[in-house]
């Protein structure tokens, strides 16, 4: 089996090299404004799904507030940008910081519980940090703030900021990858299969837990400084809208949980088919459209879209060699 | 300064009489079913919405009018159980949590699209009314919510305590294996038990809707509201769910009148996750709470 895998790194690292290559260059070809701005949206929910998937697809601690660490982050951004003139790209890296910090805190106190009741506690500060946002007369209250203009020339504005969320972006997927073949991610994985079992075998479960939701923090505040930034505005609908957790919901489950290609795959399609369906059937009829596809997910196909072929390689294997189960279970 | 006391509790008990009858209905599914059912409060909306086109159109007096829309409401209650709950009974419960998210997509942008996301209100003859006891003021529109709360409540205790088919859904809700052997058909009392849950989201949604006016994203509020109420309440009892709403109820007119009407809605948040963190178990300890 060991050897089988190495063959099968070579066609992965090029299928990880080639998009990524295709994607530095594409601002080159294309320079139609919406286009570059719906790509940026992509990178923004690429980096928020990839770091929700870690507590919530690999330890099963499913986060309805991530859009709490999202709005931090841009809030952070806009703050450091208003009062303290640091560069742009430095507040970035407080922003996550300070995301951060706050799930050090959260995690503790919300980690204790589990499934429905650690969703709804989510849920519960995310409210609670939007409320403290809004009600705050230092943040602007419901109009927010005014971020300092891009000095971009407007026919560029749009090239940083694509580049900026595209390396985030990258950045995230290949460390949240990192991390899943690390210790600390396969003790996620022994959470989310059994916590207690987990916990009997000399797994710090506590700590497993904290320190993924820390890194499911800092990224997410990374890129809401940065987009704070590249709208130019933060307010406490743009920062904390529940439409944010919504997405990354619908997102992580079509792709499939606990999977790294899941949530680009996830990303990519609902930002995508949002901005069609906006077009065409209109806003909300769109999210009666995707509250459909919800229900039908979590009905139907719960491992998401990469399950199918999940399905159909594991009858295959099977197929093959049959009677050799362990063989495949083994690593 | 005790005339305002007197006046501010007063009101946060008549509020918390119908936030009992909003979150008893979820109570009632989770002691029962043992799902959480995070669409409830938009079932809620549904009511105000209900109630509010029966008052425009047909000029339908909003308490009465609960007795059309509880009904109607209550057979959507039956197709969530059908359709979504009891095929993903054995799975993991989130996905029961997931499909629920769905619901509350479709539900609140369907009512977006039919009744705008703009604020409405049920306009009735009772509105601006108020009457006075020993100084203190009742509004009538609160203290007849309050009423036809409190009529739910012992209608729901009563049911629960004296109806064969209530003590049926208690045995499925103390120890569903023994019940089952006992020959209760459990998949009916599931069945009832959501069609009941959203019978009193319907009351509860018309009652809001007569003290107050609503919007269809307005559900994420009281969804921290209804689940404060039953977390502190002792998940799955609808005793502990009375005192806690009129708990909350009071906790928040207090709040607001003396920290701040912006911070009153973020009360039974706060609450909620203290109580998570501290008592998880709820104010009487049950050992029905499963954290």
């Amino acid at each position: 089996m060991m050897i089988k895998g190495d063959d099968l790194l070579k066609p992965r690292i090029l299928l990880a090299i080639l998009p990524l290559v295709a994607l530095l260059l594409f601002p080159l070809f294309v320079r139609d404004r919406y286009v570059l701005h719906v790509m940026i949206v992509i990178f923004v929910y690429i980096t928020l799904v990839e770091s929700w998937n870690l507590p919530g697809g690999y330890a099963g601690y499913i986060s309805f507030g991530h859009v709490l660490f999202f709005g931090i982050g841009g809030y952070s951004t806009a703050m450091l940008l208003i009062f303290w003139k640091i560069p742009t790209i430095v507040t970035y890296l407080f922003a996550g910081v300070f995301s951060a910090l706050v799930a050090l805190v959260f995690g503790y106190i919300s980690l204790r519980l589990k499934g429905p009741y650690f969703a709804i506690a989510t849920l519960a500060l995310a409210t609670i940090g939007r409320y403290i946002f809004l009600n705050f007369d230092v943040f602007g209250g419901a109009e927010g703030l005014l971020l300092p203009i891009s000095p971009w020339p407007p026919e560029f504005e749009k090239i940083p900021y694509y580049y900026g969320a595209l390396g985030i972006a990258t950045l995230t997927v290949f460390i949240i990858y990192g991390i899943t073949k690390t210790r600390l991610g396969i003790g996620l994985m022994a959470i989310r299969e059994n916590e207690e079992k987990a916990e009997g075998l000399g797994i710090n479960t506590t700590k497993h837990k904290v320190i993924a939701f820390i890194f499911s923090a800092f990224f997410p505040g990374v890129i809401g400084g940065l987009f704070a930034s590249y709208l130019e505005y933060v307010n406490p609908d743009s920062c904390f809208s529940i439409l944010y957790s919504a997405n990354i919901l619908l997102m992580a489950i079509l792709g499939g949980l606990g999977t790294v290609t899941g949530p680009i795959i996830g990303a990519s399609v609902i930002v995508v088919a949002s901005e069609v369906l906006s077009f065409t059937i209109g806003h909300q009829v769109r999210l009666v459209v995707f509250g459909f596809i919800l229900v039908t997910l979590a009905i139907f196909l719960p491992g998401g879209l990469l399950s199918i072929r999940e399905i159909g390689r594991t009858m295959k294997e099977r197929g093959f060699v049959l009677g050799e189960r362990e063989e495949i279970a083994a690593p | 300064m005790f005339h305002t006391l007197g006046q501010i509790i007063i009101n946060g008990i008549l509020l918390g009489g119908v936030y009992a009858v909003m979150a008893s209905g979820l109570s009632l599914i989770f002691g029962v079913v043992r799902v959480l059912q995070i669409s409830h409060t938009i079932l809620i909306v549904l009511g105000c919405y209900l109630s509010y086109t029966l008052a425009t159109t047909l000029s339908l007096d909003p308490f009465l009018s609960i007795l059309i829309t509880a009904p109607l409401l209550s057979i959507l209650g039956f197709a969530l159980y059908r359709f979504i709950v009891s095929p993903l009974k054995s799975g993991p419960p989130v996905a029961v949590l997931l499909a629920f998210f769905g619901v509350i997509l479709i539900l609140e942008n369907t009512a977006g699209i039919i009744w705008t996301t703009n604020y409405n209100a049920i306009y009735s003859i009772y509105q601006g009314r108020s009457f006075v006891i020993y100084g203190l003021t009742f509004s009538l529109p609160r203290t007849m919510a309050f009423a036809v709360a409190s009529v739910m409540i012992f209608a729901l205790l009563f049911f629960l305590k004296r109806t064969e088919t209530g003590r049926a859904i208690r045995a499925v809700s103390q120890d569903r294996e023994t019940a089952e052997v006992l020959g209760v058909d459990v998949d009916r009392i599931f069945l009832i038990v959501f069609g009941i849950s959203t019978a009193l989201a319907a009351v509860g949604g018309s009652l809001m809707g007569i003290i107050y006016s609503f919007y269809p994203a307005l559900h994420w509020q009281w969804l921290g509201v209804v689940f404060s109420v039953i977390v502190l309440g002792g998940l799955g009892q609808v005793n502990g769910a009375v005192l806690a709403a009129l708990i909350i109820g009071t906790a928040e007119s207090l709040t607001t009148y003396y920290v701040g009407s912006q911070w009153g809605p973020m009360v039974a948040f706060a609450i909620l996750v203290v109580t998570l963190v501290q008592r998880p178990q709820g104010l009487f300890g049950t050992r029905g709470a499963r954290i």
